[in-house]
């Protein structure tokens, strides 16, 4: 049984109204985004309406497996409930922890790549609009990012930083010819995919260009397709 | 020579990334590096003031200068290096969720955990004892810290297993004895090295915390 079927069945199980087309693109969008952000040197936009889709559909089936189950104890004596019937739910149970599992690998790799290039980002989402759509990360994501950097500035200073003279006490120093700060290699090079039907053309400089054609594999610098991930026309394997 | 304690510092820290556990702190060698810096940095400004040389002398003092700042800002970055270190496995250890050990003759039995293949590579112990002052409050707030961006997800275990599921139930030994465990599909008696055939999700907080090993 592959996961389509499976996902099929939650719909009718659950009996929900949603609409035909979500149950399947949701997963393989969870999936591409999940790759996306762990292949890639830099963080990506964070998933909002993506993570809020599942998470809610996620409750929804918890909540269903529980009504089940209470439902499966109270007829079993009556044969009403058949083997199948537990084995659906073990189904469900299966993809949840399926999904659960991309979720967790989702948000994990996100915050460790917070965690490398916290002033970075720091720096970087300072004048975003907050209530803004795209922002890049979630607002978790943001208290998380700045509350451990003031408990890390905190045990540096703690250890050492408030002992040192004053000019070296700086965190974010880039004076000396070394920047400090770590930034994300967007030189690093990455596989790619590309899955939509019109060429794309990149250029490698000097002259030289390189096709992507449709379902072809490539290495090349990230920072050559970048704007192709963000419109979904390439993904990272 | 300059920057030699430093070394060390770092030689310590290469160490430390292949380790299950957190060594001690540097106490005392941080303190020296700290000393090394503020003499460093007397001989700067010694150096600054010395204006009414000759040509010649100039030159020497600039050079001399120039080395002295570079080595100051050397150990600076050795001691971030190292305690970022120390942090980020104190970070990586409050997310496996595992309590820390207070008494040191209690490390023995939690030698299994780092034994099994999937944890090899983290941090599966941590000590107390080995943590100084600020890190200790540094792996408190972290705790907090963790709590409060998980209680944003609360279906999600994210704390969990990063390997890919593959069955929802597994076959468990316990390795030490322990109280009763209820899951949603009954309860079972922790003794050792009897077998168990469960819901994984149920039981991963118990593999992690060394009473169950999964087979």
């Amino acid at each position: 049984m592959d996961i389509d079927d499976i996902l099929q069945e939650f719909e009718t199980a659950t009996s929900r109204k949603e609409t035909k087309k979500t149950p399947t693109t949701l997963y393989d969008e969870l999936v591409v985004a999940m790759v996306n952000e762990r292949m890639a040197p830099e963080l990506l936009p964070f998933k909002h309406e993506l993570l809020q889709k599942v998470l809610a559909q996620i409750s929804n089936q918890q909540q269903f497996l529980l009504d089940s189950h209470e439902y499966g104890d109270v007829n079993a004596e009556s044969g009403v409930v058949t083997g199948d019937f537990k084995l659906q739910l073990m189904i469900i149970e299966t993809d949840i922890e399926r999904i659960n599992y991309l979720i967790r690998l989702y948000l994990r790799t996100r915050l460790s790549k917070i965690d490398k290039f916290t002033i970075f980002y720091i720096n970087e989402t300072a004048d975003e609009d907050p209530d803004s759509k795209d922002r890049l990360l979630s607002s978790q994501e943001q208290k998380y990012m700045h509350q451990h950097f003031k408990i890390l500035t905190r045990l540096y200073n703690n250890c050492f930083l408030k002992r040192l003279p004053h000019t070296l006490t700086l965190l974010d120093d880039t004076s000396g010819g070394q920047s400090m700060i770590v930034e994300p290699d967007l030189n690093q090079p990455v596989f790619v995919k590309s899955i939509t039907d019109k060429p794309i053309t990149i250029s490698l400089g000097e002259d030289d260009e390189l096709d992507l054609v449709n379902d072809g594999i490539y290495v090349v610098k990230y920072k050559l397709v970048r704007d192709y991930i963000s419109i979904g026309d390439v993904v990272m394997i | 020579m300059y920057g030699d304690l430093a070394n060390k510092l770092i030689l310590d820290a290469k160490r430390t990334t292949n380790l299950s556990a957190l060594p001690l702190y540097q106490g005392d060698l941080v303190k020296d590096i700290i000393k090394e810096i503020q003499d460093l940095n007397k001989d700067a400004e010694f150096l600054e003031e010395q204006t009414d040389d000759g040509d010649e002398q100039l030159k020497i003092n600039q050079c001399q200068l120039f080395v002295t700042h570079l080595s100051m800002r050397r150990n600076k970055r050795c001691l971030l290096a190292y305690e970022r270190l120390r942090a980020e496995k104190v970070a990586e250890f409050a997310w496996l969720n595992i309590d820390p050990i207070g008494d040191p003759n209690a490390t023995k039995s939690h030698t299994t955990i780092a034994d099994n293949y999937i944890y090899s590579n983290y941090t599966t112990q941590l000590s107390l004892d080995n943590l100084n002052h600020a890190e200790e409050e540094y792996f408190k707030a972290y705790q907090d810290l963790m709590l409060e961006y998980k209680s944003a997800f609360a279906d999600i275990d994210l704390s969990g297993d990063l390997e890919p599921p593959t069955n929802i139930f597994i076959d468990v030994r316990v390795l030490k004895d322990g109280g009763e465990v209820q899951t949603e599909y009954g309860s079972f008696n922790l003794i050792k090295d009897s077998q168990f055939y469960v819901r994984k999700s149920d039981v991963e907080r118990l593999i992690q915390q060394g009473y169950l090993e999964e087979l």
